[in-house]
């Protein structure tokens, strides 16, 4: 037997937004479409920034980075918001289980007392670090050319600013909620010679004008590098040295790490592909940033794991760049 | 004196929270809009997690309000336990 | 030995403050150099009273709560073709001037909370201002969301974003946005954060969205709901960001005056929002200047203790309260004409900061 449903339906006029249409045609287009595609405003301003009265309010001038449509710059994860929240929201929901787990197993007192120092001499730290992190992809929200792109690195912004407390969380886990690890990991940040060449770079990024190149300095140079450091090699470490409990408090940096470079993949690769122009800066910026990094890492990387690790960090930056026929 | 103010989406989480904020704030006025309840009251007014919960019959976290929160008017004092806004002057 | 227990203030401030740093190795002010050119004096960034203490966790659970809510309601309006149970086709016209006229008001303050959340050199203040930027994102986005489902079926909405940029009375909400965004972070913040957050959203979005239930469109009801619910933490960093700035010197008070002086007259006679309200609902709450004139007159709280004054043209406005919403629309007509102000003589486009 054949079952007929009656309905009445509604024909729409139209299937999206006029914009829309113009780029992928006469069908009902995804939210990321709707939600990214030209959405930032580009004719008419009514003043000049106070603050650049040599450009426009929004102005693709602001990068020496040249590109024909900006909307290339598509996020492979395609997150917009919504997504984008929801998507951190269940790592975040893992992340509490894991710290309230730590904390109710009294993980953080059962650490030996060596490791616990390095940790916070070498692993605190890094809350410092994503500040820096965070202000530089802000940096590119505010003057950055095209939603796609600029959303993106807002989400990158503020999964940084996640990162450092979640950093600020592992030091409160360690000393039993009292900050003391807080106050010592700071100490170290400003004056250990571990961590001076880093402090180093991350104020040398907040000096940068041209957004892209902030862009190339930190989420492509040198997070490439502590991220292999820290996600990758230290992973290892501390799974050989009893260390394997505070791996349960890193999993949202590392897990969020890869989603990161996903995107951050995808940035480099269309710009790069788009003209020599591009690619010939890019790869001067690389140049540049590299070994300013070799320079900043080199401390930290050997007090970390010891003097092979920075090469092999290297490796993997190689490896990303020649993915995206970039050869340094 | 000002009037501090905090609204709510009409919906069934936030008729708890308006229930307790009858119970601990007796001179607040209560305004039933068009998919919203608005709460207005002299001076200052308190949300508190235990009367909530009372009022729930479970364990409600304080910053849940924000799912239902539609606005409000006045300096905000927030801790784990209360949520309390008012004028300082 | 247990764990100290943490309260939510104790927790925020370890989580939140003492991240930044004083730099040794590059001059601070290169990397933050737009602190100094408005003239207003901080001298103390750790006296920031953070208004909301939301930790990033706890912004994207709670978020992420409400972005699924708001879109099970989109969906469901789709459909069911819940344009069909509007009062009337001509109340759409409303939300085609939202779409139209707020929207990328919405995205310019995205791009202006971004500008200020990189440009401060207080943490607790950027946090707030960067938390603000992402929820102006999500605004547009669930507004463009909203009325995609409209769009199909009314003219009007899909080429928003080519009319803000060219149509004559559009040119009032983006003259008033182009203009914070041109501003330098301060002023930036005492214009969106305070002005427009803290005293005209209230009154602007609260009773749309209770206009727009009333007419029984519930996709616009839902979507202002979600947001004034984000709004609710901008107006708490407008009113800490004002305080802030009053505490800090007193050589800021007769700067920020003159920032509230023009702020609240840009906003206050914004007719595209009378027009939505007052004129365009088939069943109106009342006009905009009648909510405006209540509003200012029950909850001056906020500027009363700060020594700064109420804008003096609200005061003007307290004694004339009864006009019609046409009369707001036709009187801003004339203004719509002159979006430019010569606070910072900026007829010729050349921005000269003059700081009296």
């Amino acid at each position: 037997m054949t079952i007929e449903i009656k309905t009445s339906t509604m024909k729409p006029i139209r299937n999206t937004y006029a914009h829309i249409e113009r780029r992928f045609g006469d069908k009902p287009a995804t939210r990321y479409q709707e939600a990214t595609y030209d959405v930032h405003s580009t004719h008419n301003f009514h003043y000049k920034p106070l603050w650049d009265q040599d450009r426009e309010i929004n102005d693709p001038a602001r990068t020496a980075v040249v590109m024909g449509d900006w909307y290339d710059l598509k996020d492979p994860r395609q997150f917009y918001y919504g997504p984008y929240v929801q998507n951190r929201s269940k790592m975040q929901e893992n992340a509490e289980n894991n710290f309230k787990f730590f904390e109710k197993r009294g993980l953080g007192e059962s650490l030996n007392s060596s490791l616990r120092e390095k940790i916070i001499e070498l692993v605190i730290p890094m809350r410092h670090a994503e500040v820096a992190a965070n202000l530089n992809n802000m940096y590119g929200t505010a003057h950055g050319t095209g939603t796609a792109v600029t959303q993106a690195l807002i989400f990158e912004a503020m999964d940084r600013f996640g990162n450092a407390q979640y950093f600020s969380k592992i030091g409160l886990a360690l000393d039993g909620n009292t900050g003391d690890s807080l106050a010592t990991a700071k100490e170290h940040w400003m004056s250990n010679p571990a961590w001076q060449g880093v402090r180093a770079y991350c104020e040398k990024t907040l000096t940068i004008k041209d957004w892209f190149e902030a862009f190339i300095a930190q989420d492509i140079v040198l997070d490439t590098l502590i991220n292999d450091l820290y996600y990758r090699q230290f992973d290892e470490w501390l799974t050989q040295n009893n260390g394997r409990d505070l791996l349960l408090l890193m999993e949202f940096m590392q897990d969020r790490a890869k989603d990161s470079q996903r995107w951050s993949d995808s940035v480099l690769k269309v710009v790069v592909t788009e003209s020599e122009h591009n690619s010939n800066q890019v790869l001067a910026w690389i140049s540049t940033w590299r070994i300013r990094a070799q320079e900043a890492l080199e401390p930290l990387a050997s007090a970390l794991l010891g003097d092979k690790a920075l090469a092999d960090a290297f490796a993997v930056l190689e490896k990303r760049l020649t993915k995206v026929g970039l050869n340094c | 004196m000002s009037r501090v103010q905090i609204a709510f989406q009409d919906n069934d989480e936030s008729r708890y929270i308006v229930a307790a904020i009858e119970q601990d704030n007796t001179t607040a006025v209560v305004h039933y809009e068009p998919a919203m309840i608005r709460v207005e009251n002299e001076g200052s007014l308190i949300i508190n997690r235990d009367t909530v919960s009372e009022q729930i019959g479970m364990e409600w976290d304080v910053q849940s309000l924000h799912i239902n929160l539609i606005t409000l008017t006045g300096h905000i004092d927030e801790d784990d336990d209360y949520f309390k806004i008012m004028w300082n002057n | 030995m247990s764990p100290k227990k943490l309260n939510l203030k104790d927790k925020y401030k370890l989580l939140t403050r003492d991240l930044d740093w004083e730099f040794s190795y590059e001059d601070r002010k290169e990397a933050f150099p737009y602190e100094e050119f408005e003239g207003i004096k901080i001298t103390d960034w750790d006296k920031w009273e953070d208004p909301f203490r939301l930790t990033m966790e706890s912004y994207w659970k709670y978020q992420a709560e409400k972005e699924k809510k708001l879109y099970a309601i989109y969906d469901a309006f789709a459909q069911n073709n819940g344009q069909t149970n509007v009062t009337d086709a001509r109340y759409v016209n409303a939300i085609k001037l939202f779409l139209t006229g707020v929207s990328p008001g919405e995205h310019a303050a995205h791009l202006g909370f971004a500008f200020t959340g990189r440009q401060m050199g207080g943490i607790g203040a950027r946090v707030a201002a960067q938390m603000q930027s992402i929820d102006e994102l999500r605004h547009i986005q669930t507004q463009i969301h909203a009325m995609s489902h409209y769009n199909k079926f009314f003219d009007g909405f899909d080429e928003f974003n080519h009319m803000h940029d060219r149509l004559w009375y559009l040119s009032v909400p983006k003259s008033f946005f182009e203009d914070a965004r041109t501003a330098g972070p301060f002023e930036f913040m005492i214009a969106i954060g305070f002005s427009f957050e803290y005293v005209l959203t209230n009154l602007l979005f609260v009773p749309f969205m209770s206009g727009a239930a009333y007419n029984g469109d519930m996709a616009t009801v839902t979507f202002g709901f979600s947001a004034q619910s984000d709004e609710a933490r901008h107006m708490t960093l407008g009113l800490e960001i004002i305080k802030f700035l009053l505490e800090q010197h007193e050589d800021n008070l007769p700067i920020v005056q003159k920032w509230l002086d023009k702020w609240l007259w840009r906003g206050d006679d914004d007719g595209l929002h009378a027009a939505a309200e007052g004129h365009v609902l088939a069943r109106s709450l009342g006009t905009l200047l009648r909510r405006c004139c209540r509003c200012s007159v029950q909850r001056p709280g906020a500027l009363r203790h700060q020594n700064a004054r109420l804008h003096r043209y609200y005061q003007a406005r307290k004694r004339t309260p009864q006009s019609s919403g046409m009369v707001d629309f036709l009187s801003v007509h004339s203004c719509c004409c002159i979006p430019h102000l010569d606070t910072h003589c900026r007829r010729d486009g050349l921005a000269q900061r003059k700081v009296s």
